[in-house]
């Protein structure tokens, strides 16, 4: 986990780099924090845990779904997906603070032009596969490829350099005991009503209908004259936008980097496999479910182990929040390891 | 002029070759059903008419138009039906659901007519028009299955082994229902492996082997046919 701040090792020398990261990201697994630092953590009860848990897992449904999503239609995990929504979160900044829209229309505007190029992408790249019936890998390796391209895109055109959105510095609020920010509230509706739009428009539209019917059965789809590639095109569409709304919360919560979609892929992976990937609904319990576990985890005091079950004194001990990657990570090999279908499994 | 002229079809998966130049044709108003051994192309020759596999040489023409190239949801649109073997259904889609999607090309009203159509040929399947389609019995999936491919008002229709998993009662049901269709004028081919059913409400057959034409005739003449009964009817 290198300094999200955009510190590459390439500058520096590899080296440098070396000397730098690994002490502090290699060998100390818990660190013992100064109480000032962890008085946050240290008095977060359970309600902060849930309303924590409610904005991480909104951001991270609203990119699971369309990974998801893409899964299902076209059977290949798309590792360039966390960096569509990325791309998205950078022309939602230029627009926001170069041209001074609103973020709600930034978003309005960033979306479907990602998804546009999403579209794109699809017709030069995997659309060509798909015509040749290539291997389910070859794609995956083509999504990867096309990941490190738009990574590499996003730091040409704004640089590595750490952006934040124009959002006025806010008091948070405090709901049944759990203190929000504004933008916070704002995340969970958003996701909240994404997801309730999802439902609607697979099962009340005529487009949601085909996309499930091309996952159920593909054959019997062009069967019924659905022109699935019609269809996949719209998939891409709200694939995107939906990722763009997810990746531009990331940023408002966080920092906005172009690496920042390598960051978030293990997460967003684990939430989709969790739930069972190629099912939308898992996506978003898979989602919710490993949000829950990062707060619980990271809420978790160790000082009683440490101290030997209180022998001595010793301040609250926290996991780093620079863990956080790791408890996906190990809630996902977990996953795949004992129950690979995930929790609704395949539909 | 035949609804639809198959001549000289070369086809397979990828390099294998299973049909080795296979002609037919089905005149408007007919039944034609085609039996061979398993592995005779049968399968194949009805994916390669629908367009899910695309033939090296050979040409299809339906409605007088060369259509060897197109996909089949091009087909469909164009009056060509499919009722693939048991896989006939979406299963996690209800009833109603499976029906609009087979009038996906048509505008809303027509397909909320041919809804109601279906379901007054079909009464079983109003009953459970909100049920997904996994909860049906395979002779209702059948029924499903026939009715979804109404959906576009075909002038043809393919269906693969309609009586594949399901109890005699069921199988009557569905040939009934097949007769029916063909009395409405709909042109229909038949891969069945119960041969003697299907070629007695069919006016003709084809027998492929090997991926060739075997022989064909009249329904009648086949199944009084000696030889053809012991090498395909099972005596």
């Amino acid at each position: 986990m290198e300094d999200p701040t955009g510190a590459y090792p390439g500058r520096r020398g590899l080296i440098s780099y070396v000397k730098l990261v690994i002490p502090f990201h290699f060998l100390p697994h818990a660190r013992v924090d100064t109480y000032s630092k962890v008085l946050g953590y240290y008095n977060m009860d359970f309600s902060q845990i849930i309303a924590n848990s409610l904005v991480r897992g909104a951001e991270l449904s609203l990119l699971a779904i369309g990974l998801t999503m893409v899964f299902d239609i076209l059977k290949f995990a798309n590792f360039a997906h966390a960096d569509y929504a990325v791309l998205g979160a950078f022309l939602v900044y230029s627009l926001n603070q170069v041209l001074g829209l609103s973020l709600f229309l930034a978003v309005i505007l960033a979306a479907p032009a990602t998804a546009l190029i999403g579209i794109c992408i699809d017709t030069a790249i995997f659309k060509p596969l798909r015509r040749k019936e290539a291997k389910v890998v070859t794609a995956m390796v083509c999504s990867l490829g096309i990941g490190i391209a738009l990574r590499n895109i996003l730091r040409l055109i704004w640089t590595s350099r750490t952006k934040t959105y124009a959002i006025p510095i806010q008091k948070p609020i405090e709901i049944l005991g759990a203190r929000l920010t504004f933008t916070q509230i704002g995340i969970v509706l958003t996701g909240f009503i994404s997801m309730v739009i999802f439902h609607l428009l697979l099962h009340r539209t005529k487009f949601g209908k085909a996309l499930r019917a091309i996952s159920d059965n593909r054959v019997l789809a062009s069967a019924c004259a659905i022109d699935s590639e019609k269809v996949i095109k719209w998939m891409w569409f709200i694939a995107c936008c939906y990722g763009v709304m997810g990746g531009t919360m990331i940023a408002m919560e966080h920092l906005l980097y172009p690496r920042l979609g390598f960051d978030i892929l293990i997460p967003v992976f684990c939430a989709a496999i969790l739930g069972g990937i190629g099912n939308p609904y898992g996506a978003m319990l898979g989602a919710l479910t490993l949000a829950l576990a990062e707060n619980i985890v990271l809420a978790l005091d160790f000082s009683y182990l440490i101290s030997l079950g209180g022998l001595f004194e010793v301040g609250p001990i926290q996991i780093s929040t620079g863990y956080k990657p790791a408890i996906s990570f190990v809630i996902l090999v977990a996953v795949l390891l004992f129950r690979p279908t995930g929790i609704l499994g395949r539909k | 002029m035949p609804l639809l002229k198959v001549s000289n079809i070369v086809s397979g998966y990828g390099r294998t070759e299973i049909l080795h130049g296979v002609s037919m044709y089905v005149d408007q108003d007919e039944i034609v059903t085609i039996i061979g051994p398993n592995g005779a192309g049968k399968s194949t020759l009805f994916k390669t008419i629908m367009g899910y596999l695309i033939p090296s040489t050979g040409n299809i023409l339906f409605l007088e138009e060369e259509v060897a190239k197109l996909e089949p949801n091009k087909k469909v649109e164009r009056g060509m039906a499919y009722v693939p073997q048991l896989e006939n259904v979406f299963l996690s889609l209800t009833v109603q659901e499976n029906l609009e999607m087979g009038g996906y090309s048509r505008d809303s009203k027509k397909v909320r007519e041919g809804v109601e159509n279906a379901y007054d040929t079909f009464p079983v399947l109003k009953e459970k028009r909100n049920k997904k389609a996994h909860t049906l019995s395979g002779g209702q999936r059948q029924m499903l299955g026939m009715a979804r491919a109404l959906m576009t008002e075909p002038n043809l229709i393919l269906i693969d082994e309609p009586s594949a998993g399901l109890d005699p009662r069921a199988t009557e049901a569905v040939f009934n229902q097949i007769k029916n269709l063909h009395k409405e004028g709909v042109a229909i081919i038949i891969i069945e492996q119960d041969a003697y059913r299907s070629l007695n409400i069919s006016d003709r057959g084809y027998v492929l082997a090997m991926g060739q034409n075997q022989f064909d005739d009249s329904a009648d003449r086949i199944l009084n046919n000696d030889q053809i009964r012991e090498a395909y009817l099972g005596g």
